[in-house]
């Protein structure tokens, strides 16, 4: 099967700051993925807050926000953006519980 | 969601639905009971029938509450506390798998469900240590054929069973070293740490796949980059191995506990690649950076001294950080490989393997001890003139006579030329000049995936001792060498392998062959595509110098991977490697006192008054002269060790010792401290002609707050534009003088209008992305380009720029996983990662960023205030602020008394010594949303820091400087009264104003 076609925006979910556990392993998958799916031709929208890293870099995603990872700022990202799909298993521990966090109301 | 949908995240999370969904299919868990009484309790450890048992209480944070229990005494003991402690009065009983074998599987699956192992990871550390903490080895290698397939086909079976549609998942196995039963621990249904050192360790880009498998593709459709013609639902193979070695911080935390556990406390970690598992870990080892060559061969760890059977003991039967080392102190202490296994329950490969390299180092010694004895007969002989010479020519011999052989299987064991020359009593230069001599040359293999099945297209390589060299031929282009930053590390973070991944692009896109050396498997640097070619090597003077003459490089960049490079620059150049960019001697020049002091002189700069001192007393004897207070810091370290800032020569007779036993031998400096000076980071660039500056960041903290745990603002919010311009001034003249040729930073510090210069640090800084965000320009590849000979102007960069929104970094420090910690900022750095805040407005700027290192700022609730007295006065306004925001104050007497006589409504607290409840109650209760704590004093008191660390526990907004408390009130006022929204980078492009 092709790649999908029914999507053409991907949000993607950064680690945050480097913390004990979860460290630059994941600018390392992040900047993989962004260049991706990039180059699969999808919209990446990327939101990290550590400005340290490369995938944070302007030219790796189409619209990259340095913002805070919490379930509020992500909201407010995901209605100014409305992504067709979230790739929640990229940005760690932190991607993946935030993920959980912004599944919750809806189901 | 794409990849992973909720169900399949929360079954792989959930403890206990994870233990369903492996009993449903067959696996075995480790066996456990949920219990909720002492009762329970019983018939659980019935039932089980074993001891030791794990207990863990639920819901308690980090596990507290929860042990090992050995016996029934210990047992009942533990889980009475645990029920106590756990608020739903619940502990899970569990059998306890310390000491089995521990092994990890990295998979991924299709949507046509085909599924791969991409590697197998085995722990050398069994069970108890946390996967992160362990020194692991990929392939596994103590598991039959048999015992890999039974692995591998459960690993299949689980990602189907917790059902992650496509992508890379990682599974845990334990293994019972006497009766074989294997257990599922845990899986992680997204890519991982270990996915990371998996894709570095064979080649094939799990998180690339990953993410192209959750659009749609299957894994038969995708091709392996490397191979170019295998898909990637081949299986990766390797000929080599490869090992992982964390690295700790625990010099940061000395109050913390360095035992290894099963909650994480490695800040970093290096990987090697070699033919065999002895040269992988040798060459690990010196990965590391922590002064160890390797195993044994001196240096760091490795050394001849004789350790007594109680410390042997200790060290192996406790796992932590220096444990490896041990095992060769227990060698040479007569223990054998069986005695070892018993105290460790370290696989006796593992420890067999160990005890070759250790018999090597021996044979060595062995021989170039019978030489030099020969030697020495002949000399005793001659007269006490010739002596020496003599000694010389016996060690030359000892290397000169050294069977050609030994020496090529000693290279092949791993051993660096440091080793051998700590062993043969020679040094470095003339062991690499007499091996090479000898066709004891390194050759460079492919990482290709496919253990040379199929022909490899990308130049991925690591050193190893055989007969053939892999290493493709060149493109014609020139060769620049990109030095990385190594193992990540307090101090020296994911910012440098920014700087040098920058570094290869802008090379590559001006027309470059760029050449990568790093050892670090986490970061992008290390990522097969960021240079045209990359070498996985230790960086030491010996590997980086073979890798330079392997490639013919015309030139190698030493400024962007922070310390590491820097270190050997000198050595580099004295070896015939042409360091680009600013000089060796210039960085020398910024590094040493006295040049450094001249060179102010000349300009006419001020620093703050200083001293040397070679003795305790002259320390205090110095300090005295200066007038306190004062800063001291031993010299030759980095990141702040050992540094303090002292307002008495009794607070300095407490600490002077310890200053002095950092770098025995060396002199300690102290520094007039500016007290309430305000600090600025300013980051620049230079092309020897032009000088811009990238940005200037005002610290929030006053001076004496090490600038990598400072918050920032950018631009500087309170510094008049005269006082910024005089800065400027200052910095286009330490570049012109100090001939910079790429970046530079510059810290200083302002008190009474007066400018000093703190610190130059003539190369990349940790702020560089920072400040590149902030004004949308590379500085990085900029910087990358003027050392290969570009202009400012021809780049277009020839005028600084001034954001006109506003920047605040904030950082986080792990106090919560060093229980036990100081809680304060200071002149040391403890910081492992930073966020930026970005808005147009300051106080939202700076709530964002707080919020982005979790918890934000909070908007209404009670807020616990207690200052130091210099601070009170400060201290009003901030109350009466919080008051009007509708906030509840509480504080204990000091503050209370001040705040209540300016007219501020208080609640009191007790002190924690005067009874309770107190403020560490109240958080525990969820009743305070944030502390304003400001330690007085040396030492905080211990009250003090436990309130500091009941907040950190319980996730409570802190702030521990009055100037925090300040930017706090404004930050809380800004999302009271503005919107908050969210923008883009990309439209904050070009948003500056030009100075």
């Amino acid at each position: 099967m092709p790649k999908r076609t029914d999507l053409q925006s991907i949000l993607i979910i950064g680690a945050g700051p480097i913390v004990i556990g979860q460290a630059c392993e994941f600018d390392y998958s992040g900047t993989q993925a962004c260049k991706a799916l990039k180059e699969e031709g999808y919209r990446v929208i990327l939101v990290n807050s550590n400005p340290a890293t490369i995938m944070t870099d302007p030219e790796f995603a189409d619209v990259t926000y340095i913002e805070p990872l919490t379930v509020e700022f992500l909201e407010k990202i995901i209605a100014a953006e409305r992504p067709s799909a979230l790739l929640p298993t990229l940005g760690g521990q932190t991607a993946l519980n935030l993920s959980m966090d912004l599944d919750r109301p809806a189901s | 969601m794409i990849g992973a949908k909720p169900l399949a995240i929360a079954k792989g999370e959930d403890r206990q639905l994870f233990k369903e969904a492996m009993l449903k299919i067959g696996l075995d868990v480790a066996r456990s009971r949920m219990v909720k009484s002492m009762a329970e309790a019983q018939a659980a450890a019935d039932e089980l029938a074993m001891f030791p048992l794990i207990i863990r209480p639920s819901f308690t944070l980090g596990g507290s509450g929860g042990g090992i229990a050995y016996n029934k005494e210990e047992f009942d003991r533990i889980v009475a506390n645990g029920l106590d402690l756990s608020p739903v009065h619940e502990v899970l009983v569990e059998e306890c798998l310390l000491g089995w074998k521990e092994f990890e599987m990295e998979v991924m699956r299709d949507h046509k469900d085909q599924c791969v192992v991409i590697c197998s990871i085995e722990n050398f550390d069994p069970m108890g240590v946390h996967t992160g903490d362990s020194i692991t080895v990929a392939p596994a290698m103590t598991l039959t054929d048999k015992e890999f397939q039974v692995m591998r086909d459960a690993s299949f079976a689980v990602i189907r069973e917790i059902g992650v549609e496509t992508g890379g998942s990682n599974i845990q196995f334990a293994v019972d070293p006497v009766t074989g039963r294997m257990v599922v621990i845990e899986m992680n249904p997204r890519v991982s740490r270990s996915s990371a050192l998996a894709s570095k360790a064979t080649g094939f880009p799990i998180a690339k796949i990953a993410a192209k498998l959750a659009v749609g593709y299957s894994l038969d459709e995708l091709r392996n980059d490397i191979t170019r013609l295998t898909p990637a639902s081949f299986e990766p193979t390797i000929d080599y191995v490869v090992t992982k070695i964390p690295r700790f911080a625990f010099e940061k935390f000395p109050d913390a506990d360095a035992t290894l556990t099963s909650a994480m406390k490695s800040v970093g970690e290096a990987m090697a690649i070699g033919r065999t598992f002895k040269e992988s870990i040798q060459k690990c080892l010196r990965s590391l950076e922590i002064g160890a060559r390797g195993f044994g061969g001196g240096g760091k760890h490795g050394g001849d001294d004789q350790f007594g059977e109680e410390a042997i003991n200790q060290k192996l039967g406790t796992p932590n950080a220096e444990r490896i080392f041990y095992i060769r102190h227990a060698f040479r202490a007569g223990y054998s490989v069986e005695d070892i296994f018993d105290l460790t329950k370290i696989d006796p490969w593992f420890l067999h393997q160990m005890r070759q390299i250790w018999e090597m180092e021996e044979e060595l010694k062995a021989s170039a001890a019978s030489e030099g004895s020969s030697r020495g007969n002949e000399a005793g002989a001659s007269n006490s003139s010739l002596l020496t010479s003599a000694a010389t020519t016996g060690s030359r011999s000892a290397l000169a006579t050294i069977d050609t052989t030994l020496l090529r299987r000693a290279k092949q064991f791993g051993f660096s030329d440091a080793q051998l020359a700590h062993i043969l009593k020679s040094d470095m230069a003339t062991v690499r000049a007499e091996r090479k001599q000898r066709g004891v040359k390194t050759t460079y293999r492919l990482v290709d995936t496919c253990a040379a099945e199929f022909e490899a297209f990308t130049p991925y390589y690591y050193s190893s001792y055989g007969d053939e060299n892999e290493v493709m031929p060149p493109k014609g282009k020139k060769k620049i060498m990109i030095i990385g930053g190594g193992p990540n590390r307090i101090g020296q973070g994911i910012e440098f392998d920014y700087c040098c991944v920058h570094a290869s692009f802008a090379l590559r896109e001006a027309g470059f062959e760029t050449v990568m050396v790093n050892s670090n498997p986490e970061t992008v640097s290390t990522d097969y595509d960021t240079s045209d070619r990359l070498y996985f090597e230790p960086l030491t003077l010996e590997d980086v110098l073979e890798v330079y003459q392997q490639e013919g490089c015309v030139g190698a960049i030493v400024q962007f991977g922070g310390q590491t490079p820097l270190n050997l620059a000198s050595a580099l150049k004295a070896n015939g490697v042409n360091v680009i960019g600013t000089s060796p001697e210039s960085i020398d020049a910024a590094e040493d006192r006295k040049l450094f002091a001249a060179i102010l002189d000349k300009l006419g700069l001020k620093q703050p008054a200083n001293r040397t001192a070679l003795s305790e007393a002259k320390a205090i004897a110095r300090a005295g002269e200066l007038g306190y207070p004062v800063l001291v810091r031993p010299s030759f370290v980095l990141g702040g060790r050992g540094m303090f800032i002292l307002y008495s020569e009794e607070e300095l007779k407490a600490v002077v010792r310890q200053v002095f036993d950092v770098m025995p031998g060396k002199p300690v400096l102290i520094d007039k401290f500016l007290e309430d000076a305000i600090e600025l980071d300013v980051d620049c660039i230079s092309d020897g002609e032009t000088s811009v500056v990238g940005g200037m960041l005002e610290h929030i903290e006053y001076a004496g707050v090490h600038s990598g745990d400072a918050s920032m603002v950018m631009p500087p919010h309170t510094l008049p534009a005269e006082m910024l311009a005089t800065v400027r001034k200052a910095t286009y003249e330490l570049a012109r003088e100090l001939k910079v040729v790429g970046l530079m930073n510059i810290q200083f510090a302002i008190k009474d209008s007066e400018l000093y210069v703190l610190e130059v640090n003539p190369r990349a800084s940790r702020t560089v992305p920072f400040v590149a965000k902030a004004i949308g320009v590379p500085l990085a590849k900029l910087a990358a380009r003027i050392m290969t000979g570009a202009k400012l102007k021809d780049l277009g960069f020839t005028r600084e720029q001034t954001p006109k929104h506003w920047c605040v970094k904030e950082v986080v420090i792990p106090y919560v996983r060093f229980p036990g910690a100081t809680i304060a900022l200071g002149p040391e750095m403890r910081s492992t990662g930073e966020v930026m805040g970005i808005d147009d407005d300051r106080g939202l700027a700076f709530a964002k960023a707080q919020a982005a290192v979790k918890p934000g700022l909070p908007q209404k609730g009670n807020v616990f205030i207690s200052v130091k007295d210099t601070d009170k006065p400060r201290a009003i306004e901030i109350a009466r602020s919080l008051a009007q925001f509708g906030f509840t104050l509480y504080s204990t007497s000091g503050t209370a008394k001040v705040l209540a006589a300016a007219g501020i409504e208080v609640k009191r607290l007790a002190k924690i010594t005067e009874g309770r409840p107190n403020a560490v109650d109240l958080i525990k209760n969820g009743q305070i949303q944030m502390v304003i704590n400001t330690p007085g004093g040396l030492v905080p008191r211990r009250d003090e820091n436990a309130i500091r660390s009941a907040a950190y526990a319980h996730n409570v907004c802190i702030m521990t400087t009055i100037t925090g408390a300040e930017a706090a009130v404004q930050g809380v006022r800004a999302l009271k009264e503005k919107h908050v929204g969210v923008r883009p980078i990309q439209k904050y492009m070009g948003n500056v104003d030009l100075v």
